[in-house]
């Protein structure tokens, strides 16, 4: 589509399905390398490569990884400087698997801080491990980038998922101290706040009451599609947003617009 | 297409009626400087007016020449004169120097020349400047005077704009007159100031040249130097060699060649809160003028500490340069230093094949590059200018003195962040290994008024002491009528 | 010698001989062999990575990172172990005490891609010829490329017993002219091989001997390295021409050789009509010119710094980066001689100075 991305390796973490299948596949219809992090999905991972190899310029390598195993993270890195050696930005996607069930969500007086601790653990500590592995290629060259994959339920928690919301709202702390530290070592970290995503593996399930009451209060009218969320990814990979650091771009339809 | 300007530089002496060739400067298609062009019979005509004329400059006053140049600096700092207009417009054609350069450049650098900074020059090298105006008591008795030399010679180099003013105006501080020749990479600055510092001091008027003549021709060359009574001589060793070899032995020649220049960076300077204005200032002497002045460092030597890695300075300083290229833009390089740069990567590089800990960050289109390296005991050539450094590290003062040593000869600068208790202890060693100016961080593109170039005095140099000793005073007494 | 080298060896082999390549083939056949040196050559896969230029990234011939030559003096760039090379090539030790060294498994890539190019453009409609070589021979200089490269030639394509007229620093002038004048007395076309300053050296003497030959019909001259160390510089025109009536052989038939000790394969001017002539390679080369810090092809036409790609150098590294330069004319290239590195405009050092101000000799 366009060479805005050409001869750049991008990680994406979480990438064989939803957000982060269809930003790979963005990412490479604009000239990207595209490396392919998923968890167990091989198939669909497989697939989504096939697809980036099918763009003119970019191309697709999927690699397997559990995002909350740092010795995995560690391997993933060799492997990237051994077949890469380099890396130009990482797009930051990977969820646990939270259970996203909004009746049945438990009241926060019957969480255990157990539950928010390990909300973290898996939510932010796989972004710190992976940063603190890939820093030395990312400071290598000018205008790296980091993209944070958040959520909008950390500004308006209309259904309050409790320990995702909070360990969301660490991540986005996170992404924004990271982006006064390393924006003087040539690295942009910005964050990109989905809504409600439908359809993806976490939403399948969603009830058609909980679809509505996201939908009637948002302006534009409709639930964001992984599409939606790929283009702000890209945005924030691109030249184009050279100057932006430490910024959140909402991909809600205006939901949370105040 | 906007037509080409024709500026006629350069200055000749008002009453000065001798006939001289003229030669155009052409600077892309937008400018062409018109320039005195000196062969052998105009040399020989000037040189011989301007020591006729001396007697006009010698017997001003030092106060005098120190108002008059005064007023033409302020002028030239009036961001609406025209001359400064002109400078403005036409030095970063002439050199390629991004604009912003340029204009900080000027600036900073022609308030060396304000009125108290004169004096400082004076105090820098006379203990009482007043040896300037006529015989003064010495301290051991006797007499002392500073006798200018009648006219100095001057060839300057164009590596960093309006250089030649440092020692043109050294010159005519202690009244000596002047013949400058202008490099064909920066041939306005000291012209412009010569015409303007003549039009505010009519008794300057027939002081100084500013002209310009092929290096090389035999003839004019020699018939200059040897009516010269002092040779200054700027650039390349190559340059400043063959013009040496054209000065008489009897006349005082004072070689400016290659120099090398380096910075400290002690681990102080290195906290998290400091490191980023400590590294703003390492930029800013690499970028201003692109190294091309002799006190631009070209090698960074970086304390071991707890706080940062050597290849995370290395990086950060990178990543500096990268911002400093938005904010000024290197200048265009020739196919030679590109090819040189390229060189120099390469030679990073292969040092890379074989050694994991040195590392290389290098801009997309080659606009800057660092070089860490840890072993400082293989630091070769360490940057090839153009904003190329190479980052070492150390642990001990004492590491340095091997490149220190085999660079002896051409050392002089020392930009240092290091704290006050260090300060002179490093002043020291690097006194004793050869360092001839020690400077702030940040601060080695603009020496201080009254800087020892070179380790030189900058004034005496065109002067000559005169003694007058205590025994002609006695004998004197001895003769005088007065005496009873 | 592993097997994927074996396997590399027997293609070039095949590519070589065969009369020209698509771009296609020569891809595919770049493409397998900078994998194979990427993989087994440790000091060159650092310099690949550090570029960012693996396996995966690289995906054309240009793509392939070009090594400055003077890596083949601070490092070793071999596939096999250099201990098991069975020849190595050095640089010559005039400018710097450290020489690069050139590891070749063997030398039958090389010698193959000698004679078959040497064949079509020296050679050209003849299957021998008789030869003099001003050269001292391969058994006085056991490391200079150029000595097995003449003695290959003489081997292959020469007639009778091919004399190496340089011993030590001497030339035997005596069998030289004996040679010329046999050629002469037999009317048989002679191929007069030599280093250029070599044979300047020869045309001085001749001229102080008033000597002249005309060599019979399709004889040709060689000339290769340049002047170097030659007392006294003259310009190619003057060169071409003193050659040419010193030995009786039109300008149209001296040939001007290029080459380099870290390569294995060379370049040939077609004739000396012209100069500087166009030098032209095999289909198993390529030359790029490119901008110096860009790395970029420069446009056509104009000048840049030389890359060569040479199949050839299968053990060592296809990807040479000189300091070169030069710019492509009809189909091949016009080589302008070495980069002059900028001097500083004043008093600070440029990378040459700095080089002599020290007294460095590396």
């Amino acid at each position: 589509m366009t060479d805005l991305l050409k001869d750049q390796v991008i990680l994406v973490t979480g990438a064989s399905s939803g957000i982060g299948a269809e930003t790979a596949r963005q990412l490479a219809k604009h000239g990207a390398f595209v490396i392919i992090n998923y968890l167990k999905n091989h198939e669909q991972a497989k697939k989504v490569e096939e697809d980036c190899n099918q763009t003119t310029h970019g191309g697709g390598w999927c690699i397997a990884a559990d995002m909350t195993d740092a010795a995995a993270i560690g391997q993933m890195v060799e492997d990237i400087q051994l077949e890469f050696g380099r890396l130009d930005g990482i797009v930051f996607n990977a969820a646990f698997s939270y259970k996203f069930d909004a009746q049945n969500r438990p009241y926060p007086w019957h969480i255990n801080w157990d539950e928010y601790a390990k909300a973290q653990k898996q939510i932010v500590a796989p972004l710190h491990a992976l940063l603190n592995l890939t820093l030395e290629m990312l400071t290598k060259k000018e205008d790296s980038r980091v993209v944070v994959v958040s959520s909008n339920l950390v500004k308006r928690p209309i259904v309050t998922y409790h320990t995702y919301n909070v360990g969301k709202a660490a991540l986005e702390a996170y992404g924004r101290n990271m982006a006064n530290e390393l924006g003087r070592m040539g690295v942009r970290v910005n964050t990109v706040v989905p809504g409600m995503v439908y359809p993806t593996k976490a939403t399948a399930d969603t009830k058609e009451e909980t679809k509505e009451l996201v939908l009637a209060q948002t302006p534009l009218g409709r639930l964001a599609k992984a599409e939606d969320v790929a283009d702000a990814v890209l945005f924030f990979l691109s030249p184009y947003s050279s100057f932006l650091t430490g910024q959140s771009l909402y991909v809600d339809g205006g939901l949370t617009n105040q | 297409m906007a037509e080409k300007t024709l500026y006629s530089g350069g200055y000749i002496p008002k009453d000065f009626q001798g006939h001289y060739e003229e030669i155009d400067f052409d600077f892309g298609d937008k400018l062409t400087l018109r320039l005195p062009r000196l062969n052998k019979e105009s040399s020989r005509e000037l040189m011989t007016f301007l020591k006729a004329r001396h007697g006009q400059i010698q017997n001003l006053s030092v106060a005098k020449i120190i108002e008059a140049v005064d007023k033409t600096i302020k002028q030239l700092l009036d961001k609406e004169h025209p001359l400064r207009r002109l400078a403005q417009q036409w030095l970063p054609v002439i050199t390629g120097y991004d604009e912003e350069v340029i204009r900080l450049g000027l600036t900073r650098y022609l308030k060396r020349f304000e009125a108290h900074q004169l004096h400082r020059f004076l105090s820098a090298d006379f203990a009482d400047p007043a040896v300037l105006e006529g015989f003064r008591p010495g301290v051991s008795g006797g007499y002392v005077k500073a006798q200018a030399m009648p006219v100095s010679c001057h060839i300057w180099a164009g590596n960093v704009p309006a250089l030649g003013l440092w020692s043109f105006i050294s010159a005519c501080l202690v009244k000596s007159s002047s013949i400058g020749k202008v490099s064909a990479a920066e041939p306005l600055m000291t012209g412009l100031f010569a015409r303007l510092l003549a039009e505010n001091e009519p008794a300057l008027a027939n002081a100084f040249a500013v002209v310009y003549w092929q290096g090389g021709e035999e003839e004019t060359e020699k018939t200059i130097y040897g009516m010269a009574d002092v040779v200054a001589a700027y650039g390349n060793n190559e340059t400043v060699e063959k013009i040496r070899q054209k000065v008489p032995i009897t006349t005082r020649f004072l070689p400016y060649g290659h120099k090398l220049s380096l910075s400290v960076i002690a681990g102080e300077a290195l906290d998290h809160v400091k490191i980023g204005d400590t590294l703003r200032r390492a930029a800013k002497d690499i970028v201003f003028y692109d190294q091309q002045g002799c006190y631009s460092p070209q090698v960074i030597f970086v304390e071991e500490n707890d706080a940062i890695s050597l290849r995370e300075v290395g990086s950060m300083l990178a990543q500096q340069l990268a911002r400093d290229e938005k904010r000024y833009g290197r200048r265009q390089l020739s196919f030679g230093e590109e090819s040189s740069q390229r060189q120099w990567i390469g030679q990073c590089e292969i040092e890379m094949m074989e050694r994991d800990e040195s590392e290389l960050f290098v801009s997309r289109e080659g606009a800057w590059a660092v070089f860490c390296q840890k072993d400082i005991g293989r630091l070769g050539v360490p940057g090839t200018l153009n904003r190329t450094i190479s980052v070492v590290s150390f642990k001990n003062i004492e590491e340095l003195s091997d490149f220190l040593q085999k660079m002896r000869k051409i050392l002089q600068t020392a930009g240092l962040a290091v704290p006050t208790e260090k300060l002179f202890a490093w002043s020291e060693f690097l006194a004793n290994e050869g360092i001839s100016r020690i400077c702030g961080l940040g601060e080695m593109t603009l020496p201080q008024a009254g800087w020892h170039h070179d380790g030189r005095h900058s004034l005496m140099d065109f002067v000559q002491m005169v003694d007058l000793e205590y025994s002609a005073e006695q004998q004197g007494v001895l003769y005088s009528t007065t005496t009873d | 010698m592993n097997q994927e080298m074996e396997s590399i060896k027997k293609e070039l082999a095949t590519f070589i001989v065969q009369q020209t390549a698509t771009e296609e083939e020569y891809e595919r056949l770049a493409l397998k062999i900078f994998a194979n040196q990427f993989r087994c050559n440790q000091p060159y896969r650092r310099f690949c990575q550090q570029k960012g230029k693996t396996l995966r990234t690289v995906k054309t011939w240009r793509d392939i990172p070009a090594v400055p030559i003077n890596a083949f003096k601070e490092t070793t760039l071999s596939c096999i172990d250099p201990a098991e090379a069975g020849a190595v090539f050095m640089t010559s030790g005039t400018t710097t005490s450290v020489r690069g060294k050139h590891y070749h498994p063997d030398t039958e890539i090389y010698d193959l891609s000698m004679k078959t190019f040497f064949k079509q453009m020296v050679m050209q409609e003849f299957e021998h010829i008789k030869m003099g070589v001003l050269f001292p021979d391969e058994s006085h200089m056991p490391n200079s490329s150029l000595a097995h490269y003449l003695e290959v030639g003489a081997k292959a394509f020469g007639i009778g017993k091919t004399n190496f007229y340089i011993k030590g620093e001497d030339i035997d002038y005596e069998t030289l002219t004996a040679d010329l004048k046999a050629a002469m007395a037999a009317d048989e076309p002679f191929l007069l091989l030599g280093a250029t300053y070599s044979l300047a050296r020869v045309m001085d003497y001749f001229e102080e001997k008033k000597e002249k030959f005309a060599l019979p019909k399709g004889s040709r001259l060689f000339d290769t390295g340049g002047f170097k160390s030659y007392k006294q510089q003259m310009t190619l025109d003057e060169f071409y021409d003193r050659l040419s009536e010193t030995f009786g052989v039109p300008r149209g038939r001296c040939i001007n050789m290029y080459g380099m000790t870290e390569l294995s394969t060379e370049y040939y001017s077609k004739s000396s009509q012209e100069v500087p002539a166009a030098m032209y390679g095999p289909h198993w080369m390529r030359t790029r010119f490119i901008d110096p810090l860009s790395g970029e092809d420069v446009p056509k036409g104009e000048c840049g710094v030389i890359v060569h790609y040479d199949l050839a150098n299968y053990n060592s590294v296809i990807a040479l980066l000189t300091e070169d330069m030069g710019y492509e004319k009809e189909d091949g290239f016009v080589l302008l001689g070495r980069v002059e590195g900028s001097e500083a405009k004043g008093c600070s050092l440029s990378l040459e100075e700095f080089m002599k101000a020290v007294g460095s000799d590396g």
